[in-house]
């Protein structure tokens, strides 16, 4: 019967879909990786160029609503485009950005002052009244904005001079200043984006900022095409046009990556590194990130919830060598989620690193593991970890902890979650039923100590799950965050994460590094993890 | 008067509306009933606030019956509105109009190269010598077995990385760009069809080389270059036609398949995406679009064949 055929035709096709869908990553052994060749920039660009292809890993973007960057497409996108009011330095340090001065003043108001003579793409000048809009959509989670925890401390957001806007608190917050460098400052064209309305960051609606690349054109499918800004107050950049192209498939990235079609990507596979260091049209460079690898629990009741398993466990995986399969060797282990590259360009870092390097190095222990499973008494032994469907390096953490378990005696069954569903974990508590870990990978896209820990180890906290509460955790996390000293938010930081870190809150696997693919004509690309926030490609032009 | 052609198109037409009612209320209700809350991830952000999901459900009509939803739908599509992307928050028909003209090339770059290497190696088979008919034959029985993934993985190392004739990705800008681009997927997509169109040709044209009229023919002293064309080709035709025709009309789903491996921001690849992100809106069109596009080429097939060969019109069904 035709008709049956006929519609069972177009079932074939969904399910096909779905099977086919995600990424083909893989895991590569090769000679361990040299931690002292890491690089955070390539030498400056000196010769102008036409047009610089770049791969987007990920595939096409959503959208490029500057209050809705959460996504890696997003990020390496648009931070050539829009700016936030700091900058990340390579080093994940913060400089100056479209403000040129963001201070607590006597009253514990941010005050910021804003730079002279910067103008929009369209020509208009950038005013208080611009910034003060953008910073009030950023805050409104009524815009969409996935910033709003960044502004859950401030009481008002004012314009209180033609190049200054005052940002009052209702309790202080030692880590607004570094948000502000990231998404949640960005700044953009009031007039444009009121017009825009729900069109802003659309194909058709684009934006309007200052950044040294202006939005040009999005060819749904195709491209995102932008043109070199010659007014940028930094300087006009050398590439005249930046034309990013979406590769969904790690295959299809490589191949024109080695084939020169492509000129640069970040985060190039790990699967496809040997061949890419070995490719005679361009170069691998290797940076530091804060990016993790990392599983925790996602219930308060159960095996997972208990921290000896969760010790038991971390004792269970032998890290160093889940870097060298997984990582390919690009990365490293991390005592705790908070990594050193997420407070390295503080002030404070000393008094941040001291407090690292003090934590307990948690080496490969199964005896002890086994003990401790054995002396938790466990009703059950049956877990189930969820994951992201399609994410094959966190498809091949989970099956690495999936084999450290079963030598405690413990069976993990690994449940793979569509995205929307994944998504829910996050905020659903009954989408967390039956769920006893999560796995996941993880960043910061703004320097700071304190969004991992207010996270994990507060009460209350978003992903604290097993309702983790210790009273002087409490108490030194909420001291530190409300202070304007930053050194006394580093000391009480550093305290609080002595305490909370034996419990294992979220059991690190490692840390990642960034892996960028650069044409050999090329030379100026930011190669740290500071790429996710910043105008990567200011200083990307010709050798 | 009776006109058997008119009465089989006016069957066939309603066979067709019959098919992509049920096949859009399947395809709705299929994904439509797809686990997980698209609020939430329309919402965005960690903690969506209610007023936000309230207010995206009513603008997605999410709290609606299935059937009013449905209803609604189709009643949007007749206006020639295809809804809005979850993903994009974009209209559906600016998210697929950029890509539907790649698709359509490849689509008709395949059939053509389905069409002509197949036919060709079918009839080179029927009427060539013992060790040339053997010899298509293994091959047709590798390309038939090569799923287009494998082809597209060898087509790309050997004629883009490493003889670098071809791209390796994307769909090009200008006509002949695009040709350009299209080249080796097209190549990948139609590998297998080929293969079942020329051996489909092969046992047709066989068929009718010694059948009664052929043979007439041949006992009359006709040489071979006047009987074939008119005797064997023409009435083998019939079949080798609408065999092709259900090919192509399946193309359309094998552009998943291809586009991916190509890197092609083609429908194929945009079908792929939007299931992995949930991006139901998108995924309903594009589905019903692909069924739509494979019952009316078989449709036109069927009327067409029954134009070649009227004896097709009264005895009903040929494929």
């Amino acid at each position: 019967m035709k008709t049956f055929r006929v519609a069972a035709a177009g079932i074939a096709v969904l399910l096909l879909a779905g099977c086919t869908a995600g990424s083909n990553g893989g895991s590569n052994t090769t000679a361990p990786f040299d931690p002292s060749t890491l690089v955070s920039t390539t030498p400056a660009g000196t010769n102008p160029v036409d047009k610089v292809t770049w791969g987007i890993q990920a595939g096409e973007p959503s959208s490029l609503d500057p209050v809705r960057i959460g996504s890696d497409s997003q990020y390496q996108i648009i931070g050539n485009m829009c700016e936030a009011l700091l900058q990340v330095q390579p080093d994940f340090s913060t400089a100056p950005g479209l403000a040129t001065d963001a201070s607590y003043d006597t009253s514990g108001n941010v005050v910021i002052n804003l730079r002279p003579g910067v103008t929009f793409w369209d020509g208009t000048p950038m005013t208080a009244d611009d910034v003060a809009y953008s910073l009030q959509r950023s805050a409104d989670p009524t815009s969409g904005s996935i910033t709003v925890a960044a502004f859950e401390r401030v009481a008002n957001i004012a314009a209180t001079g033609p190049l200054q806007v005052t940002v009052s608190f209702t309790t202080p917050d030692s880590q607004f200043l570094n948000a502000i460098a990231g998404p949640a400052g960005f700044v953009f064209e009031k007039a444009f984006s009121t017009a825009a309305g729900a069109g802003l960051g659309t194909p058709t609606g684009g934006v309007m900022c200052t950044g040294p690349f202006s939005f040009t054109s999005w060819t749904s499918g195709k491209d995102i095409l932008l043109t070199a800004n010659p007014d940028y107050w930094g300087g006009a950049p050398l590439v005249k046009q930046l034309d990013f192209v979406f590769t969904d498939s790690d295959a299809t990235l490589t191949n024109a990556l080695v084939s020169g079609e492509i000129d640069g990507a970040f985060d190039v596979p790990v699967a496809a590194m040997s061949q890419l260091r070995s490719s005679s049209t361009g170069s691998v460079y290797v940076g530091p990130s804060n990016a993790t690898s990392s599983f925790g629990p996602a219930s308060a009741t159960g095996p997972g919830a208990d921290p000896n398993v969760r010790e038991a466990l971390n004792l269970a995986i032998d890290k160093n060598s889940y870097v060298s399969t997984v990582l390919g060797g690009y990365g490293t282990v991390a005592k705790t989620f908070t990594t050193p590259f997420m407070w390295e360009g503080l002030a404070d870092a000393g008094v941040y690193k001291a407090g690292y390097d003090a934590l307990p190095t948690d080496g490969y222990d199964l005896a002890k593991a086994k003990q401790l499973v054995a002396d938790a008494h466990l009703s059950t032994t049956d877990l189930t970890m969820a994951i992201p469907a399609g994410a094959q390096q966190i498809l091949q953490s989970a099956t690495i902890v999936q084999a450290a378990a079963k030598q405690l005696g413990l069976n993990i069954t690994i449940k793979q979650l569509q995205a929307t569903d994944f998504g829910n974990l996050f905020y659903d508590p009954s989408a967390r039923e039956g769920i006893d870990f999560v796995a996941t990978t993880g960043y910061l896209d703004t320097p700071g100590a304190y969004a991992y820990a207010s996270l994990f180890a507060l009460p209350g906290g978003l992903f604290n799950w097993t309702n983790y509460s210790d009273d002087q955790v409490t108490a030194l996390l909420q001291d530190g965050r409300t202070t304007q000293d930053q050194t006394k938010a580093a000391q009480d930081f550093v305290a609080a994460q002595a305490i909370y870190a034996p419990a294992q809150l979220q059991v690190t696997l490692a840390n990642q590094y960034t892996r960028v693919f650069l044409s050999s004509k090329l030379t100026g690309v930011t190669t740290s993890f500071s790429y996710i926030v910043s105008p990567w490609a200011l200083k990307l032009g010709g050798k | 008067m009776h006109y058997p052609l008119v009465s089989l198109a006016m069957r066939k037409v309603g066979e067709l509306v019959v098919t992509l009612f049920v096949a859009s209320v399947l395809i709705f209700s299929l994904v439509a009933l797809v686990p997980g809350d698209p609020a939430a991830a329309l919402a965005g952000g960690t903690r969506p606030n209610p007023e936000t999901l309230a207010a995206i459900r009513r603008q997605f009509r999410l709290d609606d019956p299935i059937w009013q939803r449905y209803l609604g739908w189709i009643g949007d599509l007749f206006t020639g509105n295809l809804g809005t992307s979850f993903v994009y928050r974009a209209n559906v028909t600016d998210i697929i109009g950029p890509r539907i003209g790649t698709s359509l090339l490849l689509v008709a770059y395949s059939a053509l190269i389905i069409l002509v290497v197949g036919v060709g190696v079918g009839v080179a088979g029927a009427l060539g010598n013992r060790v040339v008919d053997r010899g298509l034959s293994v091959l047709t029985a590798i390309a038939m077995g090569a799923p287009t993934f494998v082809v597209a993985i060898f087509l790309i190392s050997v004629f883009a990385l490493g003889l670098g004739w071809f791209p390796v990705f994307g769909a090009g800008d200008d006509f002949g760009d695009q040709l350009y681009h299209l080249t080796l997927p097209a190549i990948a997509m139609s590998f297998a069809y080929f293969a079942f169109v020329a051996r489909i040709t092969r046992s047709s044209v066989r068929g009718e080389m010694f059948s009664e009229h052929v043979e007439t023919a041949r006992s009359r002293g006709l040489a071979p270059r006047q009987y074939i064309p008119h005797h064997v080709l023409r009435n083998a035709s019939a079949q080798i036609f609408s065999v092709a025709g259900l090919t192509i009309a399946s193309l359309f789903a094998a552009t998943v398949v291809a586009e991916q491996a190509f890197g092609i921001n083609g429908i194929g690849s945009l079908l792929v995406q939007s299931a992995a992100r949930q991006d139901l809106p998108t995924v309903q069109i594009i589905s019903l679009a692909m069924v739509f596009a494979f019952v009316v080429v078989n449709t036109v097939v069927d009327i067409v064949n029954a134009a070649i060969d009227p004896r097709t019109a009264t005895r009903g069904r040929t494929a």
